[in-house]
């Protein structure tokens, strides 16, 4: 038995849906921020239409890592070694929207500060949200890694029980 | 023979010139090319666009690399 490949799976959607969520969410919905919101700041025509290019960039790379998601998850599907475990899947999921977070918040807010969390909150309320999200990252990458251990954990007694009554 | 509804759309459309597209030959539109096509400007862009994907899937490889799997008796590194 090998969860593996549905950790790698399930990491690969997190990641896009994390950024889907990102991108729907904050950029569009709410409008908190857009990509390069902090070097043109969309108070004109011309800065909105800049941002909803690299907006548009952005979706497609997270496209791109969803894509490449659901083909590992189609791949994981058709193994007979790898179990079709729901809390490994979803422990992989949210593990890997804690590691956009986390990478994006340190790449994009921190160390590049294109963007920030809430671009119109000025001072300390923008740090606040910065670190929010940074936090959300750490807290999500505990949340997953926890449910999959605790998975990985079952799996491992029933394996365990499974040989002993195949051994008697 | 059934024409579809849009045709005399399409038709009204393709007989634009287009030189005279609004979106494509505005003054808008034409600042936010020139902001956007820069080269240099362009790449470093596009990089730190695609920089939290790339990191955020290595760290996420070397972690996969890294657990191993479940072999039946809680160890890892083996597979069964």
């Amino acid at each position: 038995v090998n969860t593996r490949p549905l950790i790698a799976a399930g990491a690969a959607l997190g990641l896009g849906m994390g950024g889907f969520l990102d991108g729907i969410v904050f950029h569009q919905i709410f409008q908190l921020h857009n990509m390069l919101s902090n070097q043109y700041f969309p108070d004109s025509v011309v800065n909105l239409e800049i941002n909803m290019f690299w907006d548009g960039i952005f979706h497609a790379f997270t496209w791109i890592v969803t894509a490449l998601g659901i083909a590992l998850l189609w791949n994981a599907a058709r193994r007979p070694d790898v179990p079709w475990a729901k809390k490994t899947f979803f422990g992989s999921l949210i593990l890997g929207w804690g590691v956009f977070n986390l990478t994006e918040g340190i790449i994009n807010h921190q160390l590049l500060a294109i963007h920030h969390v809430v671009e119109r909150a000025t001072g300390l309320a923008q740090v606040f949200w910065d670190l929010v999200f940074l936090a959300s990252g750490v807290l999500f990458i505990t949340i997953g890694l926890t449910l999959i251990k605790g998975d990985h954990r079952r799996l491992s007694a029933l394996t365990k029980r499974d040989a002993g009554g195949k051994a008697a | 023979l059934r024409l579809s509804p849009f045709l005399p759309l399409a038709g009204l459309l393709l007989s634009v010139d287009a030189e005279a597209c609004p979106f494509c030959h505005s003054e808008t539109a034409e600042a936010v090319r020139a902001e956007i096509f820069q080269l240099e400007n362009f790449l470093w862009i596009f990089t730190i666009t695609l920089a939290p994907f790339l990191v955020s899937g290595g760290i996420l490889f070397l972690a996969q690399k890294g657990l191993g799997s479940w072999d039946g008796n809680g160890k890892a590194g083996r597979r069964s």
